[in-house]
């Protein structure tokens, strides 16, 4: 085959070199002639003819190809349905012929469908040149009547042209149907021919007697002598010419698996090995290592046995008789390594605290065995099978192998049904174990006998289709499970960020917990998907789907998932969904761009800034959301249907929102106040901190947000302190009391005003004398600020200054201390007051005497 | 806005299947030719039929077999079809 293409691979080389002689030799004679300086014009314009035309020979070869007309484009399409109609009786042909090759029989259903699609389609490309005759046949109008002048010749040659054109087109039409028929009929026919030949597969019954027996020992007998002849054979042809080969492959292969493996334990490591100072680790890691430790070395060992074969096959080493059977077996050997590895992770034998599920040490020793040999057993059969197919034994021989390898499976599922490996919680793992649950038993032995049974009644591929799943199919359902349930635990709140992998995420680039755990969720999906990719497709070919079929299911349901009339397309909405993401970052970065470099260095005004990039972020959005719907498959001009249909909805419900935003629009347009401007809008009183679409967010002094309906802002009052400028004027109010000199007052008071920071000396600071009553002067103090922001710490200031300055300056702000009061008094009266004031003293004085006296030996007189 | 764009998306899905309308004064019958299946389709005046929703060959009133790739919308007028 290689060989073949190669010579036809030179042979276009081989032509163009000729080419290039042929015009290389015009060359040398174009110059030959010229150095003789004799040549008449008319010559030389000949041979540049010449050499143009021999420079471009794939012009002269396209002349004739030129202007398609419709009539050639009708006879391509007739031409087309030819092939397409040779093809359909190919397919059917190689059908016939492939009654019994599944996976042939799948490919040749592709093809058939494809050719459908491909039928369709041509006849599709017909339909505009029929729109174009039915337009010109309208044009010219119905024939003249009879007794009505005739029409001229070009006309009736004319209609006499398309009515044959459009009856063509129509029997094309009516081909291409016809076609189209058979390829789905044949279509149909192939699923009905894979259906029958799986229920032949399985339902085939063969007579078990002596007679069988006596031919499969016969029949044993020659095939080990073959195969022996065979192997020796072919081991002696490459030990001794190919032994490099056969040397390099298997060490390419097994570098290959070594890298694979050492990789995958350096990133895994904490998942895939068990840890012997871990006395009772928990159920996540147990779960984690089992489910790892099953398939990075399986992984591992698929690749050392895929690269082995292939790099066999490519070195030659391999003869067609020998390649399938090392494929089997290198294929076997991996499935009974999967099986094996992964009773090994589930019921960890040698170490009770490892284990899944609670069973027995004996219980699990055994369970192990059994599960072991039924692998085997299988491998074995499938094995043997594939070497009776390769040397072409009788079918018997493979009938006999399988008969006792279902039986030996159904015997051994009996065994297990009587093992006593189950425990209950919490008893050590190497107590006695108790019987299966009678439902487990039940089923088991069931099945057992089931198996036991039908090969012996002669339904041995049945029999063998079971083993085969209860082995394989088993395996992998448990190995899905045991990841979904590692998925889960991995993507348990706050679990990531324990396990190695994300303690190194965190020391590397620092990522906080929130980070790791989201990448945990991330993690524990991507490990779902995983699962979901590889092993469903798995248990499909596991029954007998084949590549193909799970190809076309994969691309239907990617393309099209059609529900009634509906059809969604997966791809179209993911398309959909990336454009407007897309979209999304263009714009945020269009938004970064146009405000940092273009807006900034042009000096607008930050509210014309901000307006401008809000309103590009919302264009921008509002582009890529159209043209995400658009590419998600859903048509726009059915959303101007909507829009109309929700009219009516908005007059009602959503008016208030529609208002919002159309304020909001003109709240961008207008600037009426801008971010960061202090505005006064009916109770509420701040900064603006954000305006967007529906509501503008205001930030009060005791840093309340308070969000304000742009409809407020646009139909109600709002004061902006810093609108044009952020000029404003305070007011200080003071009183002094009503004995000051108010022009002394007021000459004082300009005086610390002119003296006071931050005011501005034009308009000039201003003092008022506002009133005046029998106890107070009221003054006014009023000056304006560059910056009224900073209104409240200048006001504080200037207060400041005027107490100090009254205070320098001896002025009373309230009044003076109360006075004495006068009393008169007659002498006659003084003197009685005085007399009675004595009285009163005496008599006070002498209990005071009395009761002295006889403390005073103690305490001596102060 | 969402239930907007739930509604258009529900309401243009359907569009991937042929729709075919009568726009005669009479009935007309059309003969479809549908994985692998021939049917024949009768359309009362001014009703519309969906078909074909993954392409399909119809023979018209007037003789004239046209392909569908399934999406279009066809109209029926004096037994010839317009397609858009």
């Amino acid at each position: 085959m290689q060989r073949q293409r190669g010579l036809t691979g030179l042979k276009w080389p081989q032509s163009w070199l000729e080419g290039e002689q042929n015009r290389l030799s015009a060359m040398r004679r174009l110059f030959l002639f010229i150095e003789d300086g004799l040549l008449p014009i008319s010559r030389i314009v000949s041979i540049l003819l010449t050499v143009l035309l021999l420079a471009a020979p794939p012009a002269v070869a396209q002349t004739p190809a030129v202007p398609a007309t419709d009539t050639t484009q009708l006879e391509q399409a007739s031409a087309d349905l030819d092939k397409a109609s040779a093809q359909l009786n190919s397919i059917r042909e190689r059908v016939d012929k492939a009654q019994d090759d599944d996976a042939r029989l799948v490919a040749l259903k592709v093809e058939a469908e494809t050719l459908n699609r491909a039928i369709l389609a041509t006849s599709v490309a017909t339909r505009p040149r029929l729109e174009a005759i039915k337009a010109r046949q309208a044009e010219l109008g119905d024939p003249p009547a009879e007794g009505a002048p005739p029409e001229a010749d070009v006309v009736k040659e004319e209609r006499k042209k398309l009515t044959a054109e459009r009856n063509e087109i129509n029997a094309l039409t009516g081909e291409a149907e016809n076609l189209s028929i058979e390829a789905t009929k044949l279509s149909n026919r192939i699923t009905e021919i894979r259906r029958q030949l799986f229920t032949d597969a399985i339902l085939k019954r063969t007579d078990i007697n002596t007679e069988l027996f006596s031919e499969a020992s016969g029949a044993v007998m020659d095939e080990t002598a073959t195969l022996g002849r065979t192997v020796t054979a072919w081991l002696q042809f490459v030990w001794k010419f190919k032994r490099t080969q056969l040397f390099g492959a298997v060490a390419l292969s097994l570098m290959a698996a070594l890298v694979l493996l050492s990789g995958s334990y350096r990133l895994f490591s904490p998942y895939i090995t068990r840890v012997a100072q871990q006395e009772k680790p928990h159920y996540i890691t147990r779960l984690s290592v089992a489910f790892w430790s099953t398939i990075l070395p399986t992984m591992a060992a698929s690749a050392f046995a895929g690269a082995s074969y292939f790099f066999l096959d490519t070195f030659n080493v391999l003869r067609s008789d020998i390649a399938p059977l090392v494929a089997t077996a290198l294929g076997v050997m991996v499935a009974i390594y999967f099986v094996a590895q992964l009773a090994n992770a589930v019921l960890s034998p040698a170490d009770g605290h490892w284990r899944l599920i609670r069973v027995s040490d004996r219980g699990a020793q055994l369970l192990w065995l059994s599960i072991f040999s039924m692998a085997l057993v299988n491998g074995a059969d499938y094995f043997l099978g594939s070497i009776s197919e390769v040397l072409g034994s009788p079918v018997v021989l493979t009938v006999v192998k399988s008969f006792f390898a279902s039986l030996i499976i159904g015997v051994l599922l009996v065994m297990t049904a009587f093992i006593r490996p189950v425990l209950h919680q919490g008893e050590a793992p190497n107590a006695p174990g108790r019987p299966w649950p009678r439902s487990i038993f039940v089923l088991l032995i069931l099945t057992g006998l089931g198996l036991i049974f039908s090969s012996l009644l002669g339904y041995v591929g049945m029999a063998r289709f079971v083993a085969t799943q209860i082995v394989v199919t088993g395996a992998i359902v448990v190995t899905a499970y045991i990841g979904f349930l590692s998925g889960r635990a991995v993507s348990a709140p706050d679990a990531f960020g324990a396990t190695n992998v994300g303690k190194r995420l965190e020391q590397r680039f620092g990522l906080g917990p929130v980070a790791l755990d989201q990448i945990g969720l991330a993690a524990g999906l991507a490990i779902y998907l995983l699962i979901f990719v590889c092993f469903v497709p798995l248990v499909l070919l596991q029954w007998g789907f084949q590549v193909a079929d799970i190809e076309s299911w994969a691309y239907r349901i990617f393309t099209e998932i059609r529900i009634g009339s509906i059809t969604i397309s997966l791809i179209g909405i993911l398309a959909g969904i990336a454009l407007f993401a897309l979209g999304f970052i263009v714009t945020r970065w269009f938004q970064k761009w146009i405000d940092g470099n273009v807006l900034a260095r042009s000096q607008v005004d930050a509210g014309v800034r901000n307006s401008v990039r809000t309103a590009v972020g919302y264009a921008g959005v509002a582009i890529a959301g159209l043209v995400g719907i658009s590419a998600a498959g859903i048509n726009l001009s059915s959303l101007a249907l909507v829009a109309g249909a929700l009219s009516l909805g908005i007059g009602f419900g959503l008016q208030n929102i529609v208002s919002n935003f159309v304020s909001g629009l003109i709240l961008l347009a207008e600037r009426p106040f801008k971010v960061g401007d202090w505005v006064v809008a009916g109770t509420t009183e701040g900064f603006v901190r954000r305006i967007s679409v529906r509501a503008t967010e205001i930030e009060t002094f005791q840093r309340q947000t308070v969000i304000v309906p742009n409809s407020v802002l646009i139909n109600g009052q709002v004061g902006n302190w810093t609108h044009r400028n952020k000029l404003g004027r305070v007011e200080i109010v003071l009183s002094v009391h009503a004995g000051n000199d108010p022009r002394r007052i007021q000459e004082v008071l300009t005086e610390v005003v002119r003296a006071q920071q931050g005011l501005l000396r034009n308009p000039e600071p201003v003092i008022v004398f506002q009133a005046f009553s029998s106890a107070t002067l009221d003054f006014e103090v009023r000056g304006y600020l560059a910056d009224i922001l900073n209104g409240t710490a200048v006001k504080s200031e200037l207060r400041t200054a005027i107490l100090e300055r009254f205070r320098a300056e001896e002025i009373p702000l309230g009044g003076p201390a109360a006075p004495e009061v006068p009393i008169k008094i007659s002498p006659e009266g003084a003197e009685i007051i005085t007399a009675l004031l004595d009285q009163a003293t005496e008599k006070l004085a002498k209990p005071a005497a009395r009761m002295r006296r006889p403390r005073a030996e103690e305490e001596p007189e102060a | 806005m969402i239930m907007m764009l739930l509604v258009s998306a529900a309401m243009t899905a359907p569009a991937m299947a042929a729709t075919v309308t009568n726009k005669d004064a009479d009935t007309q019958v059309l003969v479809v030719v549908e994985d692998g299946n021939r049917a024949e389709i009768a359309l009362e005046p001014g009703s519309t039929e969906t078909i074909c929703p993954s392409g399909c060959f119809v023979t018209l009133p007037n003789g004239d077999r046209i392909a569908l790739n399934g999406g279009e919308d066809v109209e029926i007028q004096g037994g010839s079809a317009s397609v858009k």
